[in-house]
């Protein structure tokens, strides 16, 4: 712990909560009300993660972004009342590494921040994929020889089917999968009810893995179609 | 209409027969002695009785000889008239003459007369039983055909009820009985005034010798006749020259005819009184009538004018002329004579020619009587509607109802196309405008095509090129509204959007600071409870204006659909999975009919998901505790359609429209829902190009989506 987050909003309240909020999580927190701030903080201070909001005077959000993406590789969180997935793609696409949208639940912002310092922290700067016996996928990573999921560099308590259900959607990662299948080649047995049953496995995961499992980003239903899990 | 087809017909009918029946005064006695034609029979009589007493068989000779072209009458009045009678009682009487024939020339002229067809004519007279006489030249019977009565005793002053019984002969007449040269007749035992005033009038009923102005001369003071007439005519059986004959005598016939005119009358009275309640009849079943009129205008409406005109006035005017041809040639009509003397010379003879042609003139009217009718009435309703070939025919070629200066050019065209030579140019002319036409026309399609960009340019001197210009303008009008509207659309989308995003910063806080009071240690229970409530309200909030923001999105079309090929039953299914628990919890029992077999269709999964997921979550949320929930998928007819329906435990209203935005079921319920779910639903499914209504049934609340189901082969 004692990382050093910088928050940036141009609405004081907000970075107050956000503070108060990473400051009982243990973090330390530097302040910024702007884009120009952000930047100068963001290169002469010892900053392991930014939380940045998007409109604001002076410098907006996404500009001090790629400034500070040219000098620094700390991951980034955007923050931003816009929620459309135009404005997400922008964000991601001018290097931020997350996108929560406000109003967000205090909560999953800690989870976020803490998932992306433990990944940056321990993990360093790694590519996706997969290496020998590691498959990668964003914040997970799968070691086959284990037979176990890590999240954010920390193992995940899965039961047996859980596992094994995660080890096919990682190996195929992309490809959807009807929970016929799923169930047949987990369970080794023809289905009869399939969508239930792997649901509420799939939830379960979900539970565990996601950060906020209500939206979950890697465990995804295609409706109409199947499951699968996402390729970060 | 049938009564009134019947009534006027009758009518016509009784009507005419009794103009000719009630013009004959003489019908409406019921005693035949009573009418003219007796009087003037009687009169006759004794002319005749008077001259076979004064000069025998010449009388009869002259009185019933002709000659070509006069007849020589016997006179035996004097020249005597008054002044005051009138000239017409000379000519009767005196023009015995013919020209100027003596009345020796005039019987010679006649010719022989034998004794035989004399004899022959006394016998008639005598078998008349129904005319009694005795003629007394200077006193001695001469003749007679009473029975029983000889020269020896009778005598004029006798009293002839021995041989006459006064009940059958109730009518008793004398001539000269006192050598006065006067008449006496007596009826029923009452003495007839004959001379009235004395002056013989042309109306005097009785024309016998003795008036002033009208006697018998002095020849026929010689003579007395009596006669006497039967109260009831009857038939006498002849046997005379050609056999046996049944003969009734001038008095019978008369009688007869009477009789048979008087029931004439009555039928005639009888044919009017029932013409007239056939009329009544008509006229109380107005409506029927008004009715059937409208059919029969119906269908006379489609008959040509000309055929019409031809057959309702053309046939009364064929019988007209018939008549009019028949009176002119029945009364010897000359152009000369009408020229000079004019119409008044023919009145009287127009007259005589109505009067006996009168039973005629009423099948005329008859049969002239309809066709006017159907023609009157057809016009009367009608009107300006008719069909004609003349019509049509002037309409196509006319100009002046036509307001466009092209119209009327391209009729002129037509028109003079038609000519001969120069017809040639004028059709080329209209040629090109059908080609300009066609441009036009092929331009309208276009736009309402939707392809708006390309204006329509025709040459400068086309008569249409102002219409094409018109054309062009309207297209330029829409394309400006489009732009405008999507414009507007746009602009709508960026308020909501805008003003979501000033919505949410502060809403961050609240959230924010809220989870902060949360994590607060040493706060009373009530407290916890503000912080708790404030959570949750905020929470909806954050809820509600994500939901505008998409409403808003959806229904200005601006959401974006990514339609994919999935299985409607397998969306379902994974739905019902995702929400197992929250089923779970609430107590309700989902009764759940989904096909085994993909039932494909083409939508935007996730967004489809949200539609079932909210429709589930209300469900969930508003069923009545413990009863079912009710989800089916059917395939039908290329369809697919899911239905799902639960028992609401509130009542709802009748006539809400509950997809409409911010409309709720329980209008009063607070917790949860933004009443933009449904709306949401909607939209979502429509951008999908599916289709979305709920429904409800008292306390049953049904929601119907269905897709068509994408066929596999087509896709190939």
């Amino acid at each position: 712990m004692n990382e050093c987050v910088l928050v940036v909003d141009d609405d004081r309240e907000i970075v107050r909560a956000i503070s108060l909020l990473l400051e009982k999580e243990g973090y330390q927190v530097l302040k910024a009300y702007d884009g120009l701030e952000a930047l100068e903080l963001a290169v002469e201070k010892p900053v392991q993660l930014i939380l940045m909001d998007v409109m604001m005077p002076r410098l907006d959000g996404l500009s001090a972004v790629m400034k500070i993406r040219e000098r620094k590789n700390i991951p980034i969180i955007v923050l931003s009342a816009k929620s459309e997935e135009t404005d997400k793609i922008l964000g991601l696409s001018m290097g931020a590494d997350d996108y929560v949208a406000k109003p967000f639940h205090p909560q999953e912002l800690a989870a976020r921040v803490k998932s992306q310092l433990r990944r940056y922290t321990m993990l360093g700067d790694i590519h996706a994929g997969v290496s020998g016996d590691e498959i990668r996928n964003g914040r997970l990573c799968y070691r086959q020889s284990e037979r176990t999921l890590y999240a954010d560099g920390e193992p995940v308590r899965l039961t047996a089917t859980e596992t094994k259900i995660v080890e096919l959607l990682m190996k195929n990662r992309g490809r959807v999968f009807p929970a016929e299948e799923i169930y047949r080649r987990v369970w080794e047995e023809e289905a009869y009810a399939p969508e239930n049953t792997v649901m509420v496995h799939i939830r379960r995961i979900r539970e565990k893995i996601e950060l906020n499992p209500k939206e979950p980003e890697y465990l995804k239903v295609v409706w109409g179609i199947g499951y699968k899990m996402e390729k970060i | 209409m049938l009564a009134f087809f019947l009534g006027m017909t009758l009518l016509i009918y009784n009507f005419i027969s009794m103009l000719t029946l009630i013009s004959n005064t003489d019908l409406r006695q019921s005693d035949y002695q009573k009418t003219q034609e007796f009087a003037t029979r009687i009169s006759n009589r004794l002319e005749d009785l008077i001259g076979i007493g004064l000069k025998g068989k010449d009388w009869v000779r002259y009185q019933y000889s002709y000659s070509d072209s006069d007849y020589a009458y016997d006179s035996y009045a004097t020249d005597t008239v008054t002044e005051d009678s009138g000239t017409v009682i000379s000519e009767w009487w005196t023009s015995g003459y013919s020209g100027s024939m003596s009345y020796e020339e005039a019987a010679t002229e006649a010719g022989e007369y034998s004794t035989a067809d004399f004899n022959a004519y006394l016998e008639e007279l005598k078998a008349d039983q129904n005319l009694r006489y005795a003629v007394f030249k200077d006193g001695k019977l001469t003749y007679t055909n009473i029975d029983g009565l000889d020269a020896e005793n009778a005598s004029i002053g006798m009293d002839f009820a021995a041989w006459i019984p006064a009940e059958e002969y109730n009518f008793q007449l004398t001539y000269n009985k006192d050598g006065d040269g006067k008449v006496a007749m007596e009826k029923d035992g009452q003495t007839v005034d004959v001379y009235g005033d004395g002056i013989y009038r042309e109306k005097s009923r009785w024309a016998v010798p003795g008036y002033q102005n009208f006697t018998a001369g002095d020849e026929a003071k010689a003579i007395a006749v009596y006669l006497a007439a039967a109260k009831e005519p009857r038939l006498y059986v002849v046997s005379g020259t050609n056999g046996t004959n049944r003969y009734g005598g001038v008095l019978y016939r008369l009688k007869e005819s009477l009789t048979a005119e008087r029931q004439q009358l009555v039928r005639s009275k009888a044919g009017l009184a029932a013409a007239l309640l056939l009329l009544l009849l008509a006229w109380a079943l107005r409506k029927p009538r008004r009715a059937g009129r409208e059919k029969i205008t119906g269908w006379t409406g489609k008959i040509w004018l000309e055929v019409k005109l031809l057959f309702f006035l053309i046939i009364p005017i064929c019988l007209i002329l018939t008549f009019v041809t028949d009176f002119l040639s029945w009364s010897g009509f000359s152009l000369d004579r009408f020229v000079y003397y004019g119409v008044q010379d023919y009145l009287p003879q127009a007259r005589d020619y109505l009067a006996f042609h009168l039973d005629g003139f009423f099948s005329f009217w008859l049969l002239s009587f309809w066709p006017l009718y159907l023609g009157v009435t057809d016009l009367r309703r009608n009107k300006g509607q008719q069909k004609s070939i003349i019509g049509r025919l002037r309409r196509s070629i006319r100009t002046r109802d036509l307001k466009q200066p092209v119209q009327k050019k391209l009729v002129k065209w037509q028109r003079r196309s038609l000519i001969p030579f120069v017809g040639f140019f004028y059709a080329g002319k209209v040629r090109r405008l059908a080609e300009d036409l066609g441009a036009l026309t092929e331009q309208i399609r276009v736009i309402r095509n939707g392809d708006i960009g390309n204006a329509l340019s025709l040459p400068e001197d086309s008569d249409l090129k102002a219409a094409a210009e018109d054309l062009n303008g309207i297209q330029e009008g829409m394309e400006a509204a489009i732009r405008e509207r999507t414009k507007s659309e746009r602009m709508k989308v960026e308020l909501v959007a805008n003003v979501s995003h000033d919505i949410k910063t502060p809403l961050t806080s609240i959230v924010s600071y809220v989870d902060i009071l949360k994590q607060e240690e040493n706060l009373p229970e009530d407290v916890k409870d503000y912080i708790r409530v404030l959570g949750e309200k905020s929470e909806r909030l954050s809820a509600m204006v994500q939901d505008v923001f998409e409403v808003s999105k959806a229904a200005s079309g601006e959401l974006k659909v990514k339609p994919e090929k999935l299985d409607f039953a397998k969306l379902l299914r994974q739905t019902l999975a995702d929400m197992a628990e929250p089923i779970e919890q609430s107590g309700l029992s989902m009764r759940v009919s989904i096909p085994e077999k993909p039932v494909e269709i083409t939508a935007d999964g996730q967004r489809m998901y949200r539609v079932f997921q909210n429709l589930l979550q209300n469900a969930l949320k508003y069923s009545l505790t413990g009863s079912r929930v009710y989800l089916t998928l059917t395939e039908k007819d290329g369809k697919a359609t899911a239905v799902m329906k639960n028992t609401s435990a509130t009542e709802l209203g009748d006539g809400i429209d509950f997809t409409e935005r911010f409309v709720r079921g329980d209008k009063s319920r607070t917790d949860g829902g933004s009443g933009l779910g449904l709306s949401i639903a909607k939209s979502f499914t429509e951008a999908c190009g599916g289709s979305f209504r709920v429904e409800n049934d008292a306390d049953l609340f049904t929601a119907v989506v269905s897709f068509g189901v994408t066929d596999n082969r087509k896709e190939a």
